[in-house]
């Protein structure tokens, strides 16, 4: 397969979680991406040091502890003020401690501000689905049914 | 200062299984709610302060920050708050109640942690300088064992009664072959032993089958037996600690499994999930309906007996363990060095861990039976077929209907 894209796979620094990575690195390889993942508590600064020596078509940072929306919004107004990154920027897993629609409405729009094109709370349906279109698959490639996979329980 | 694992031994003798939350919240007097409907639980529980990530990984300027902003943290930053207002909740729940707390925490280097523990008079806690450093972070192996050793003799000084729990019975949390979980919670038992810690108790985490959970659990229960001596080491069985069942039914079932098999093996202590493990971090009020819910299955005789017993895999479990347990000790006299050694030679291996000393030589596949199994090498291909692996207990627990 062609892999004609580049993107940077991240977490914040207090975040330990390392499954949802291993399952973002195999999506994102599967439509189309060359994927550099830096693995869980990344520092911030090899997150700057990596967009310094290589360029990147997008930055993919997921988190699952609750702390992203403290951590995440230094990690996207630093990436933006270096402007060593002017490609997509994305937020995804369970950016805070709570669930309540209007509190994740609030951080997403706070982490936004602070330099995220789009934020993805798993809390939220089908988040994934509108993740999905934004990575536009080779034709080549067919799209995973990944929204099978979310399906609510039984 | 009680005595965790002597509590823990005698009340399980007693009462049965002692229950646990995984309980932790920012603010000290939600955090000393929790402790106090902990104990007043209809339960034979133990109480439990869980830490925030930012304390995990030593950032004590960002807890701080989060606690003058009022902004809510993943547990309890006990490195941040006055040590007198830890200290009087603790107090209030080992006088009161006369129970015991353990302070979970998930830290490479737990030095200022175990400090903090010893001038607030807390002297139980969890983890491993492998099973706190592989899962959990990017720190060298190397670095961690060393801080590990350092921070246990400390922890080992402030009371006599410590107690550290090894977390490797659980590592990534699922897809990981019993073989590895064991050999490795007796490999940290022995390193937290030669560093002063009194007592220990070793873990194991609920995998896809309750059949191989069981054969596990025994299998640990007697290498624990031959390597350590009675009465100065207990049994941890945790509820799964994977990508966990997303309805009240899937938690309900799950939860009864895990508790048969930690009943079966004659395991002490149950660490226990909640209904919402999927969504958020429970209420103080979810934890104790769980707490009590497990109580109410434990008690119900049919959880004592009717899983069959694999002689075949506890066999396999206890032999091949034993070997790797064997092979490890003899690379070097010193544990450290041992252990440093096996991971860079690939002799012990973690599944998927992206840990930079893991040399993930070991992939794991389930077989027909729904057990846990090594293999060298082996691929899973693609985002779907590792899901569906990672999803296993959520699609038999949710989505199968009961018989
Ligand atoms: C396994 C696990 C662990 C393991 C992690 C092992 C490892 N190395 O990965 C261990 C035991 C170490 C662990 C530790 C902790 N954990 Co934990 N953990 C889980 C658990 C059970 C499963 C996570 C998992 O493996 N998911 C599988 C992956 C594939 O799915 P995912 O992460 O949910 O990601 C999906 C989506 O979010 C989405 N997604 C993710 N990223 C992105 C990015 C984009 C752009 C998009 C579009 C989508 C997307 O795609 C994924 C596939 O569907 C969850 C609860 C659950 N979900 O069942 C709790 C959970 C995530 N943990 C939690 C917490 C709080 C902790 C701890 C603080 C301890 C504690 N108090 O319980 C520590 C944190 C340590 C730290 N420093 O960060 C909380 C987080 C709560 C919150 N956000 O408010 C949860 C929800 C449990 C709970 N209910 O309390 N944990």
């Amino acid at each position: 397969m062609l892999l004609n894209k580049k993107a940077l796979l991240a977490t914040i620094p207090s975040d330990s979680h390392s499954w949802n990575l291993v399952f973002m690195e195999f999506f994102l390889e599967e439509n189309g991406y060359d994927v550099s993942n830096l693995g869980p508590n990344t520092p911030l600064h090899d997150i700057e040091k990596a967009l310094h020596t290589g360029y990147y078509d997008m930055v993919v940072i997921s988190s699952t502890n609750g702390h992203a929306y403290i951590e995440a919004q230094e990690l996207a107004k630093r990436i933006r003020a270096s402007a060593t990154h002017n490609g997509q920027l994305f937020l995804g897993g369970k950016i805070c401690t709570q669930t309540d629609p209007e509190i994740i409405a609030h951080h997403t729009a706070a982490l936004k501000d602070c330099g995220f094109d789009e934020v993805f709370d798993d809390s939220v349906m089908n988040s994934f689905d509108r993740f999905q279109l934004l990575l536009t698959p080779p034709a080549s490639m067919p799209v995973q049914p990944v929204s099978a996979m979310h399906r609510a329980s039984a | 200062m009680l005595d965790f694992n002597k509590h823990v031994l005698e009340s399980a003798a007693e009462y049965g299984p002692v229950v646990q939350p995984r309980m932790g919240f920012s603010d000290p007097q939600l955090m000393s709610q929790g402790l106090q409907a902990t104990a007043q639980a209809n339960a034979n529980s133990v109480c439990t302060i869980t830490l925030d990530a930012f304390t995990r990984v030593n950032n004590f300027q960002a807890a701080g920050r989060s606690i003058e902003q009022g902004a809510a943290l993943n547990g309890y930053p006990i490195v941040n708050h006055p040590p007198a207002v830890t200290r009087r909740m603790l107090q209030d729940i080992e006088q009161t109640r006369n129970l015991p707390v353990q302070i979970r925490h998930g830290s490479p280097d737990p030095t200022q942690i175990f400090k903090r523990m010893g001038e607030v008079g807390v002297s139980a806690t969890e983890g491993g300088p492998v099973s706190y450093c592989l899962p959990y972070s990017r720190v060298p192996l190397e670095k961690a064992l060393a801080d590990w050793a350092v921070a246990s003799r400390s922890l080992s000084t402030s009371s006599p009664h410590s107690h550290v729990e090894s977390f490797a019975g659980c590592m990534m949390g699922q897809m990981c072959d019993p073989v590895t979980l064991i050999a490795l919670n007796i490999l940290e038992g022995l390193f937290l032993q030669d560093h002063g810690v009194s007592t220990v108790s070793f873990s194991y985490a609920q995998g896809i089958s309750p059949v191989q959970d069981l054969a596990a659990a025994t299998a640990l229960k007697h290498l624990a037996a031959d390597f350590f001596e009675q009465g100065k080491h207990h049994l941890v069985l945790y509820v799964f600690m994977g990508f966990f069942p997303k309805s009240l039914d899937g938690f309900r079932r799950i939860s009864t499994d895990a508790l048969r098999v930690a009943k079966q093996a004659g395991v002490q202590r149950i660490i226990l999930k909640t209904p919402v493990e999927s969504k958020r971090i429970p209420t103080i009020r979810e934890n104790v309906a769980s707490m009590e819910f497990a109580a109410q299955i434990l008690r119900h005789p049919q959880t004592g007996s009717g899983l069959p017993f694999d002689r075949d895999e506890y066999r396999r479990i206890l032999s091949q363990a034993s070997t790797l347990i064997d092979q490890v000790l003899q690379l070097d006299p010193d544990l450290s060095q041992a252990l440093l050694m096996a991971f860079a030679s690939g002799l012990l291996s973690i599944p998927y861990c992206l840990h930079p000393d893991n040399k993930r030589t070991a992939r794991v596949t389930l077989t027909k039976d729904n057990y846990y199994l090594s293999h060298a090498n082996e691929e899973l291909d693609c985002s779907y077929s590792f899901l569906k692996n990672l999803r296993r207990n959520i699609d038999t627990y949710d989505l199968t209907v009961t018989a």
